[in-house]
């Protein structure tokens, strides 16, 4: 970490560097109304670990870090505010729908996130690194915190599960659910 | 190019936001505050007449402080008096433990291991705690955490207060074992939680089977970070063979993939 900067400016040049990267990322995995929350969480976090920053090369993977640990605290809230609903007298609404829900337009789209939705989330937020965010496999395993090997290892597992989950699921048939099931 | 291949191709293409730079959320909100603390320099220029603005500024100040204070004076004289509404002590000493318990849970999720023991309670704030910690830590950060949720309150909401949650292992060697579901029970005492063992789930024999999958294809992995002789007496705990440190999970976690493969296998010799 260097630079004569204020931590104040430091600060805000990251911010301004890496916002739209940041909510990008939160909207690939959440409704807007919530991805814009969580990012606010991801900067303030940031600002308190300032002086903790990586050198600017890796600013981005740590700042993807620092969300993927928000956004799995933010889903394990989200499925017990969900589960309080359906308790509730069958007064539950549906969830706002997840960005997949909205944008995949296309059957195949719909029938291959929902073959992901199928994984367990360390697979699926590999496969989203490396196929959403197009992180190569170092930054991916400064996000997850893991060995460049692990990743690697991993990632090809990930796109062998993804394509027994995608064959799994009927050809042409539209998905009834195309929800991902976050934090687990 | 094999089906895998184009099937994570179709994958790609069905990002929902496939462009960042198509993002035109204004970033101008989170910095449009002015930080209180902001040293600011002011250079004046050589012909610039000194103005002395601050007699105006106090003065307007002071103005406003009388202003609101006459304000409030009439407010709080026409308003009737009424009694604050009263709280309903256990409910609030519950919902507080349960926040405390969430927010300890946060710290472990982040591996902020002096924040965690800063909210912990005497009882599990020793150098053996802390590497339990570290141990859930590691496993959470290699993309294997146990979900803690559902969290409620052991009635009577009297400190100590006992609260339970469920705890959901993404290991796969646990799910592999029929470890899925347990109890994580927590006690709190003054906003401060100590983490008890888990219940309802055979996590010796998880660990038993790195500890024998260790043994089999990483001895030296075993002796240097996973063996209790590796630690000083007193400084960790263990458990099926494994001494539960950051230093172990870190060497483990990795491999849950292969050792639950490997026990699915029926452990096989090399």
């Amino acid at each position: 970490m260097a630079g004569n900067h204020s931590a104040e400016n430091v600060f805000d040049r990251l911010y301004r560097a890496h916002h739209s990267a940041v909510l990008a990322y939160c909207l690939r995995r959440l409704a807007p109304s919530d991805a814009h929350d969580v990012v606010s969480e991801v900067f303030t976090i940031a600002w308190r670990k300032i002086e903790a920053r990586p050198a600017d090369d890796k600013i981005r993977s740590w700042l993807y870090g620092i969300a993927y640990r928000v956004l799995s605290h933010h889903w394990r809230g989200r499925r017990r505010r969900h589960r309080l609903e359906e308790r509730m007298a069958g007064l539950a609404e549906s969830p706002p729908p997840d960005p997949e829900t909205v944008v995949v337009r296309r059957l195949e789209d719909r029938r291959v996130v929902e073959a992901a939705g199928r994984l367990r989330l360390p697979d699926r937020e590999i496969l989203r690194l490396a196929g959403w965010e197009q992180l190569p496999h170092s930054e991916i395993a400064t996000v997850l915190g893991i060995s460049v090997a692990a990743v690697d290892q991993r990632f090809h597992r990930a796109k062998k599960r993804l394509a027994r989950e995608y064959e799994r699921l009927p050809a042409g048939a539209p998905a009834g659910s195309v929800r991902m099931r976050e934090g687990r | 190019m094999s089906d895998v291949e184009q099937i994570y191709d179709l994958f790609v293409a069905a990002n929902p936001v496939p462009d960042d730079r198509a993002i035109t959320a204004d970033p101008q909100p989170f910095t449009d505050a002015e930080p209180t603390h902001r040293t600011r320099m002011l250079v004046r220029r050589a012909d610039q007449r000194h103005q002395r603005s601050w007699p105006r500024a106090v003065a307007a100040a002071a103005l406003a402080v009388v202003a609101a204070g006459a304000v409030w004076g009439w407010w709080s004289a026409s308003r009737p008096f009424q009694p604050a509404e009263p709280s309903d002590p256990a409910t609030t000493v519950g919902a507080r433990a349960l926040q405390a318990v969430e927010e300890w849970l946060v710290a472990l999720e982040a591996g902020d291991m002096d924040e965690v023991l800063a909210r912990s309670g005497p009882a599990t704030r020793s150098i053996e705690d802390r590497r339990v910690h570290e141990w859930a830590a590691a496993f959470s950060t290699h993309g294997l955490p146990t979900i803690i949720d559902e969290c409620a309150i052991v009635p009577p909401a009297i400190e100590p207060i006992s609260v339970r949650c469920r705890a959901t292992s993404s290991d796969p060697v646990a799910a592999e074992l029929g470890v899925v579901e347990m109890v994580a029970p927590f006690i709190v005492v003054d906003g401060l939680v100590d983490w008890q063992a888990y219940r309802g789930g055979d996590l010796a024999a998880v660990n038993a089977a790195y500890a024998q999958y260790l043994t089999l294809f990483d001895p030296t992995g075993l002796e240097a970070f996973c063996r209790p002789a590796a630690y000083e007496p007193g400084t960790f705990v263990q458990n099926g063979g494994l001494a539960l440190t950051g230093e172990c999970a870190a060497l483990v976690a990795p491999l849950a993939e292969q050792v639950a493969e490997w026990v699915r296998n029926g452990r096989p010799a090399p």
